[in-house]
């Protein structure tokens, strides 16, 4: 079984001769060529990434857009970097550039009468309260499991997990097995 | 909490979060789709065809993920 997910994982990689990055036909055999898991994995991952989007954008819109910015070459698919990896990149990316229009939206609309430089946008309190309401959401995913939400929490202020498990004082045993639990809550958590 | 920037917690969070998801071993999705109810086959089936729809372009955008708010901006700053 583990030969044929490496196998799986190795299909998944672009690896071109002479080239940097997949045109879009490459990337649209790929997407046609995923398997059922990274199907599953895929539809986590937009799920993941639109989790607290303002403007009621959901994981479907997410998920469209990066595909189209991948098929239509706006994204480049780098070489030897797995697709999953890649998409969930180009989603990470399209979240982020909507917070910052969000963010920027709301700079013009506070900008003084007449003013014609760009202003520097001050802290948008539905920004923050719509970025602390996901956190709050995906921590609720956890509550049940103190050592996931230490994990959490570690995770979110960018500590390795060497890191974590040294700061909150967790054994390697302990911070795997609460990996895994974590990852199979992110999956059902995505099927629903 | 005055200096707490919950927009960065949260992209770093996702970032760790998303590389957990796809490194999820093959069995563990399987295991878990049968698990909560959600067949494998059938998850995989309505996202095929998702992204037929979008490759063949049957599939409309969605207008506040393009960049329609980065052209009016560039408008506005024209005037």
């Amino acid at each position: 079984m583990q030969d044929m997910e490496r196998a799986e994982r190795t299909r998944l990689r672009f690896v071109p001769a002479g080239t940097s990055s997949a045109d879009a036909g490459d990337v649209g055999r790929a997407l046609r060529a995923l398997s059922d898991a990274d199907l599953v994995r895929l539809k986590a991952l937009a799920r993941l990434w639109s989790r607290g989007l303002p403007g009621g954008i959901g994981w479907t819109d997410v998920l469209h857009e990066a595909i189209v910015r991948s098929l239509d070459g706006s994204r480049r698919w780098p070489a030897d970097v797995p697709l999953l990896a890649f998409l969930s990149g180009v989603m990470r990316s399209i979240c982020d550039q909507h917070w910052q229009r969000a963010r920027r939206d709301h700079a013009w609309l506070v900008a003084a009468p007449g003013t014609s430089e760009a202003v520097v946008a001050p802290d948008n309190p539905e920004r923050v309260l719509a970025a602390a309401q996901a956190l709050g959401a995906i921590n609720g995913l956890f509550a049940d499991d103190p050592a996931a939400l230490k994990i959490l929490a570690g995770l979110a202020e960018g500590m390795s997990a060497t890191d974590i498990r040294l700061h909150y004082d967790m054994s390697e045993r302990d911070y795997d097995s609460t990996r895994k639990r974590m990852r199979r809550a992110l999956l059902r958590h995505g099927l629903a | 909490m005055k200096n707490w920037h919950p927009d960065i917690d949260l992209y770093r969070l996702l970032a760790a979060l998303g590389q957990e998801i796809i490194d999820t071993p093959g069995a563990d999705v399987r295991e878990l789709c049968g698990k909560v109810g959600s067949p494998l086959s059938g998850v995989a089936r309505d996202m095929r065809a998702r992204i037929a729809a979008i490759d063949d372009g049957d599939a409309e955008r969605t207008p506040a993920l393009t960049d329609i708010v980065a052209r009016r901006e560039l408008s506005i700053r024209s005037h």
